[in-house]
């Protein structure tokens, strides 16, 4: 289901492609069956729930709680509702909590206020998010600390050739007093 | 709607010395609590995603505050409007806070607010880490950051202009935001200066 829909978001939706998003409310396959479509003229005021996967490109105030499915906001989306589902993917904007029992997306197009809980979390390239996101990766957290490479990989400031020098600082509050090493 | 185009695919690195050594510090056997003042990256999340976390986005770097603040916004309706942007829950309390150059772009006002503002949101163990300068005349990009690895930065640059900057010497940093003190601090190249720091709520 995704991943046909992601072709088109590269695309501005035209009203031609609408009708194929509701045309395609009906039939569109989908990893655990058809995806009800929330069509860009459409605006639920209240909440979602059931047993199917969901497609929004219009406008949806409430709750959406599809816990055992997949929810997709399309590019044309605006939804103001936490929203629980199995696969949450944003391209459209969302101001509420995600929890994703899987995995949650946000696409490029995708912009985001609200806390996410989800065992696996992709942000892509351009999304924009402001919030919170519980992460856990599964067992207890171990410090993988890479120890610094002796060989600069890429010194991106300046292109200057002096390395990085330590400095030592005073721990006493307001102390601006420097100890440079070398030149 | 149009959207901002996204940033680089290809963001540039710097290595950094000082902060792997935050992770040596920070209890990580429980759940990290760690503020990031800037804008979500996928290199961030991917690398917090190998700790029991919780990340805090504040978006700070697109924050009406930085524009508020050469307006006629008095100290107290600064530190007013950054607590409404943090909109942390109330039990938080950072383990981490990754300020990145965005105290550089506070003046003494807004600094002195956003320390006032953050203060209920740290503990006796929250270590920080920011970008200050040795000499005033150095100047900063309008770029962000994210953790590609411990000891690896990525740079982006950001989209839109660049809001006004004020830079901080280490001195100047302390005296405006008393909640940490400085423990430690690398000179790059370009005269900017990384430290780690220290709560002292």
């Amino acid at each position: 289901m995704f991943e046909k829909r992601t072709t088109s978001k590269t695309e501005p939706a035209s009203p031609q492609s609408k009708q194929d998003s509701f045309a395609a409310s009906s039939s569109t396959p989908s990893s655990s069956g058809r995806a009800a479509v929330i069509g860009p003229g459409i605006h639920i005021n209240g909440d979602i729930s059931g047993d199917e996967n969901l497609l929004v490109e219009g406008k949806v105030d409430g709750k959406i709680r599809l816990a055992s499915n997949h929810v997709e906001i399309g590019q044309s989306g605006r939804v103001n509702a936490d929203i629980t589902a199995k696969v949450i993917k944003i391209a459209g904007q969302v101001r509420g909590d995600l929890n994703g029992t899987e995995k949650v997306v946000i696409s490029r197009s995708g912009n985001v206020h609200g806390n996410i809980v989800a065992p696996r979390m992709t942000l892509e390239d351009g999304a924009i998010f402001k919030g919170s996101i519980d992460m856990d990766p599964g067992e207890p957290a171990q410090v993988k600390v890479a120890k610094p490479v002796k060989k600069p990989v890429e010194v991106a400031v300046e292109k200057t050739a002096a390395a990085p020098k330590p400095v030592a600082t005073d721990k006493a509050k307001g102390s601006s007093s420097y100890s440079l090493s070398g030149g | 709607m149009s959207y901002p185009p996204a940033a680089s695919s290809m963001p540039r690195t710097q290595q950094s010395l000082l902060f792997p050594s935050l992770f040596k510090r920070i209890d990580v056997d429980r759940r990290l609590s760690v503020l990031e003042i800037g804008a979500a990256l996928p290199e961030t999340i991917d690398f917090f995603s190998q700790y029991k976390c919780r990340l805090h986005f504040a978006g700070m770097f697109s924050d009406p505050v930085l524009q508020m603040q050469t307006g006629d916004a008095t100290e107290a309706e600064l530190v007013d409007h950054i607590r409404k942007s943090f909109d942390f829950p109330k039990k938080t309390r950072f383990d981490l806070c990754l300020f990145w150059d965005f105290l550089n772009y506070l003046d003494d006002k807004a600094l002195r607010a956003f320390n006032k503002a953050i203060a209920p949101y740290l503990h006796k163990k929250t270590r920080g880490h920011a970008f200050t300068v040795r000499t005033l005349d150095t100047s900063f990009s309008n770029q962000q950051y994210g953790i590609e690895q411990a000891h690896m930065f990525s740079i982006r640059p950001r989209t839109g202009m660049q809001e006004s900057t004020f830079p901080k010497t280490q001195a100047i940093l302390v005296n405006l935001l008393p909640n940490f003190d400085i423990d430690q601090g690398m000179l790059l190249p370009d005269g900017r200066l990384e430290v780690l720091m220290s709560a002292v709520p």
